[in-house]
């Protein structure tokens, strides 16, 4: 197991170096001068030329992105221009909102999809399984920020229970901090748990037919018993794989989501950023998205690898 | 006490009879074989009996386990009486086992179900079962995953968990058809032993008679759903007169002989080596670093020399393992060895300058008939394909009305008629699908045809009739061949010459009768001991 | 227990229903797109205040919005925005990602595969709506940007997915047997393998497009896909997110044309997924599983 965490661990690195060398490089292709496209055609030279240098632009590709590079490594990830406070400071804020509603989000999409996948898979062509189908159709097909601007209209409009978006951060307590952020990760969590609940129920409906279940029934267990000893786990590898590529989708949609309930995290930081032309805020945000995602990809494969033993071996 | 009693039981799936009628009595500790070609319907009795049938299956008829009638169709008693009064193994164990848990854990767990005892005491019973089964410590480690295991040890783990419960009954449905000739030869004699060892009671499902003549005592044949014949006590030869038990019986018998040579055998000049194999060295990369480069080597052939001449047949036999498919694809430039030459008519094989010229000379008929084809290309197109290497790779030079020519030729030299070209290959049993490869194989006129347990899929009928061809066509056509297989029955009906593999290195060659009457190396002997002789 | 393979054609009936209710719900919404390149009913871009926000009537069929534009004719003309960032997304994907996919499981250089796999990873770590920011940010917003950042995110996905089933096909002996017949591995690669994985790499692809019609929305709505004055169902939700308690059918209506839109993808990649699935034949077969 420790030589698995290792070599995937090698991975993780080696992913992250390169996505660090791709978002410098795409940046450093954009046409124009960034100094002047952040401070306007009206700046003038001398601060153009201070911006320049304070940017590092005058020095060679290499030792900007080694410089950039080195930066992030002892966590000084520049100034941001528009702000004017340390980038690492924002991010620290904003993160402190994103990642939460993305864990937050994923704790009800495997709520959801693990007992009603496992249902519908377990009883595929039943009834159950046609009302869980037929609702996981409508799921899959709604846009989450649409179903965010309904949920808005129902319960902050309508009914009055909740307040229309914002944060008033953490300091008031966690629960008070999650009720905040309940409805944004509902949004977020609906149609990623439909996704999911789909491929529990087909894995499932594969296993149902394999040889070793037919197996262990022969043992003396009966039909569920059997699904439920020897298929669950089984059912799990598909499910991990995609659940690991759906947090980044969740980080993805919590972009967007951040915006609907006007809550102050990386998307929104992101937004604005983008609308400021505010390029070392921007680097540093996606490369923190990218270090998410690939981190989670990480962890996956370790999650993956406690399920099925076969992966903990070297391969041959 | 009879042990279990069928009575009329009938099965149909869709309005499609699968069982009419069929009875049958088992009393404590007989061993009972059940025989019939494929489609008779025998796992579908099997299942039934064990009332692991889908639900969408309709039964009718009775089944009474010591004399106490049982409801087929209710699985809240049917399971009570899996594991305890009644188990079963299967075809393809390495599918039957469930991949991520350890064997020892799905034995235990066998033993939780039928005897109630606690997890401590079924992990005891499960390393003791082990043991019985020949996969004690020494061999297996009891924390294995299935896929670290052979077939053969996977297939001991489905019978040590299967007589875990101490059951009444065992039934074996084909349980060594995927396994090589000398572990099949350890499974019969395993599971005999058990039987004997426990009173168990066995009944034995096979195509093969002569898997079942040497493990059982008494015999059904199964001929379309209905159990035709019926033989007390061996020898099964004798009693057993139904026009389907002869036909079985006559298909057991291996008696072809190999085609008489054309060219004078007493001449070895070199011209007439037409395949030579020079000091084949293979090894394969196992174990991959982060960056993909390969961190160890395993050896899978060591330095393999072989000639074949021309209008001989060589054959190459070993168990699973022992790298015959791997010198099979070597020998036909598909894969390049690290070490050695292979020569074709004194040309070098190399994968990478392969002429039409030299590929023309050469073809191959594979195992799997379900892999063997494109499933989204006509038999015509399918047998045409290689057509290519002639007119140096320019098919347009051949019209449409020549290559329908050649296809319909090619479909009637291997007893099949020239409508069948405008079929897709999912039309076929697997015996049409073999004489189609065989077609394929055929269609350039090649000097050398290489075979790959080309009837290790076939049942016993089929078997006979495609090596009867295959002998037929070498000797019609001046052909050479090499001949791989794990049974060295089938490849004493057709070689002249045979070579012995084991770990990848030639251990004994010669003349296959002279190898049949004096074996020099224990692989050999093992093999020999394998066949299933006993018909009297 | 052999599995014999039929041709999944032959099981004709199956997912036809699905097939043809997602192609009528499909249909009607290209059509309706093709129509705006001719006719709606009103200019989607003239403004008229004093008929701000009304809700349906016969005036106006879905009501108009807070710059009193009509909003079937601002559906209409926005679906083959919609459609075509999808559409060319995706084949960015599928074009980029199937040669990839089919070298790497065919070119046998295990250093090769894994340089594929792991720059597949990179890439697939990049959601299309970050992806499409890092390019706004560079270049601009634009319907170019968004095709493009719904392609470089599907290029890893075609390509994971071409693999794994070029793998599986590798290993099937009919491969072996047109090699012996002289065929390069190019041309067994068109001839024998793509065949063969088309059914899988066209589910997939009916995934991607309602996945993608659903980014678009995404990336529009964040102000990222078509710029104003080109109408677009994502932005109509921005706009309409203030007024939700005034004029709900403002955020209603586009959003309930994005719905039906991919449930007519989803559809048809259901009726497909029946027609295709190798799972379906193994099940019809079932029977002759168990007698043989």
């Amino acid at each position: 197991m420790a030589g698995f965490i290792l070599r995937r661990l090698g991975v993780l690195l080696l992913t992250l170096f390169i996505s660090s060398v791709i978002i410098f490089a795409l940046l450093e292709v954009i046409p124009g001068d960034p100094a002047l496209t952040m401070l306007g055609i009206n700046a003038t030279p001398e601060t153009l030329t201070a911006l320049r240098d304070e940017l590092g632009l005058n020095a060679n590709a290499l030792s900007r992105y080694l410089s950039w590079m080195g930066g992030m490594l002892t966590g000084d990830f520049g100034l941001s221009y528009t702000y004017r406070t340390p980038v690492v400071e924002l991010l620290a804020d904003r993160m402190a909102i994103t990642l939460p509603l993305a864990i937050y989000a994923l704790i009800f999409t495997v709520m959801i999809a693990l007992p009603f996948g496992f249902l519908a898979g377990a009883r595929a062509g039943k009834w159950g399984d046609r009302i869980i189908l037929f609702l996981s159709q409508i799921g899959i097909a709604l846009p989450n920020f649409w179903f965010a601007l309904l949920l808005i209209f129902i319960f902050a409009i309508q009914l009055g229970w909740v307040s229309a978006g914002g944060f008033s951060g953490w300091d008031k307590g966690l629960w008070h901090g999650l009720a905040e952020l309940t409805l944004p990760a509902i949004a977020l969590a609906i149609p990623q748990a439909t996704i999911l609940l789909r491929v529990l129920r087909s894995a499932l409906i594969d296993i149902t037919h394999q040889d070793y279940i037919r197996t262990a029934r022969a043992k003396g267990l009966s039909r569920d018993q059997a699904l439920w000893r020897h298929g669950w786990r089984n059912a799990l590898i598909p499910v991990v794989t995609i659940m690991g590529m759906q947090f980044s989708f969740l980080i993805a949609g919590a972009i967007i989501i951040e915006n609907v309930f006007t809550l102050p995290g990386l998307g929104r930081l992101m937004v604005q950023a983008i609308g400021q032309r505010d390029i070392i805020l921007v680097e540093a945000i996606i490369l923190m998205m990218v270090l998410i995602v690939i981190t989670v990809t990480f962890i996956t494969d370790v999650i993956y690898a406690l399920i099925d033993p076969r992966l903990r071996r070297p391969k041959s | 006490m009879t042990l279990l009693t069928l009575k009329n039981l009938s099965i149909s799936h869709h309005n499609t009879p699968l069982l009419a009628s069929v009875s049958l009595a088992i009393e404590h500790g007989d061993k009972i074989g059940l025989i019939g070609a494929s489609g008779a319907g025998k796992s579908v009795l099997s299942l039934a009996m064990m009332g692991l049938l889908p639900p969408n299956f309709q039964i009718s008829g009775t089944m009474q386990i010591n004399g106490e009638a049982v409801d087929l169709t209710d699985d809240a008693i049917m399971r009570y009486r899996r594991g305890t009064d009644l188990a079963i193994i299967f075809q393809d164990p390495r599918l039957a086992l469930n991949p991520i848990k350890p064997v020892a854990a799905q034995i235990a767990e066998a033993a939780e179900l039928a005897l109630g005892v606690s997890r401590v005491v079924a992990n005891d019973m499960a390393l003791d079962s082990l043991a019985r089964v020949g996969l004690d410590h020494g061999i297996i480690a009891p924390d294995s995953l299935p896929d670290m295991l052979s077939g053969g040890q996977c297939q001991r783990v489905m019978i040590a968990m299967a007589i875990i419960g101490k059951p009444k009954l065992l039934i074996a449905d084909e349980p060594t058809t995927s396994l090589d000739t000398v572990t099949q030869a350890e499974i019969l004699a395993l599971l005999k032993q058990l039987a004997d060892e426990d009173h168990m009671a066995l009944l034995m499902i096979s195509h093969d008679l002569a898997i079942l003549a040497q493990t059982v005592d008494q015999m059904h044949v199964l001929d379309q759903g209905k159990l035709v014949d019926h033989a007390a006590s061996p020898p099964f030869a004798k009693t057993l007169t139904h026009r389907q038990s002869q036909q079985l019986i006559e298909a057991s018998r291996l008696d072809i002989a190999p085609p008489p040579v054309a060219s004078d055998p007493n001449h070895r000049a070199d011209q007439d080596i037409i395949l030579a194999a020079d000091h084949i060295s293979v090894t394969y990369a196992s174990g991959f670093n982060v960056f993909g480069i390969a961190d160890s080597n395993k050896p899978i052939l060591r330095d393999i020399s072989l000639t074949l001449r021309r209008g001989e047949c060589l054959g190459l036999v070993g168990t699973s393992g022992a790298g015959k498919s791997t010198l099979m694809r070597v020998l036909l430039g598909l894969e390049r060895p690290q070490q050695g030459k292979v020569r074709l008519a004194g040309d070098v094989v190399d994968p990478k300058r392969m002429t039409s010229a030299m590929q023309r000379r050469i073809s191959a008929v594979f195992q799997d008939p379900n892999s063997a084809f494109n499933p989204r290309h006509s038999v015509r197109r399918i047998i045409a394909e290689p057509l290519g290497l002639l007119n140096n790779n320019m098919p347009q030079n051949m019209t449409d009305q020549a290559i329908t020519e050649k296809v319909a030729q090619a479909l009637e030299s291997v007893g099949l008629t020239a409508d069948m070209m405008h079929r897709y290959i999912h039309a076929f049993s697997g015996g049409q699908r073999q004489r189609i490869a065989i077609a394929r194989a055929l269609i350039t006129n090649p000097e050398v045809i290489l075979f790959d347990e080309a009837t290790a899929s076939l049942d016993t009928l089929i078997r006979k009739q495609i090596l009867a061809l295959i002998s037929d066509l070498v000797a019609a056509n001046n052909l050479s061949a090499v001949f791989i297989s794990h049974d060295l029955a089938v490849i004493r009906a057709i070689c002249h010459r045979v070579m012995v593999l084991e770990d990848g290195q030639c251990v004994e060659s010669g003349e296959t009768e002279h190898i049949f009457h004096n074996p020099q190396h224990a692989a050999t002997r093992r093999l020999l001991h394998a066949i299933p002789t006993s018909m009297t | 227990m052999r599995v014999w393979r039929i041709s999944p054609f032959l099981i004709a009936s199956a997912g036809r229903r699905n097939l043809i209710s997602g192609g009528v719900i499909l249909g009607i919404i290209s059509l309706a797109g093709l129509i705006s390149f001719f006719w709606t009913p009103a200019d989607p871009t003239i403004m008229n205040i004093s008929n701000r926000m009304q809700p349906p009537s016969m005036a106006a069929w879905l009501g108009t919005d807070h710059f009193g534009r009509d909003i079937l004719s601002q559906i209409m003309a926005a679906t083959p925005v919609t459609l075509s960032v999808a559409l060319v997304g995706v084949m960015i994907g599928m074009i980029g990602g199937i040669p990839l996919g089919l070298m790497a499981a065919l070119i046998h250089k295990p250093f090769f595969d894994h340089v594929l796999t792991r720059g597949g990873d990179v890439l697939f770590a990049f959601p299309a709506i970050i992806m499409a920011m890092l390019l706004t940010a560079g270049f601009g917003a634009g319907i170019s940007i968004a095709m493009l950042a719904i392609g470089l995110f599907n290029i890893p996905v075609f390509l994971r997915i071409t693999r794994a089933a070029a793998m599986q096909q590798r290993h099937m002996t009919y491969i072996h047997s047109a090699r012996l017949a002289g065929k390069s591995m190019p041309r067994i690669a068109c001839e024998h393998i793509l065949p063969n994985i088309a059914p899988v790499i066209i589910l997939q692809a009916s995934i991607q497009f309602s996945l993608a019609i659903l980014a678009e929305a995404g990336l529009s709505y964040l102000g990222l896909g078509a710029q104003p004055p080109t109408p677009s169902w994502g932005r109509m939700l921005a706009d309409s997110q203030t007024m939700i308690g005034l004029a709900p059918h403002m955020a209603i209506i586009p959003g309930l044309t994005i719905m039906l839109t991919v449930i007519g993808v989803n559809l048809i990649g259901e009726g497909l997924r029946q027609r295709l699935d190798p799972y379906r034949s193994r099940q019809a077969n079932y029977v002759e599983m168990d007698i043989s």
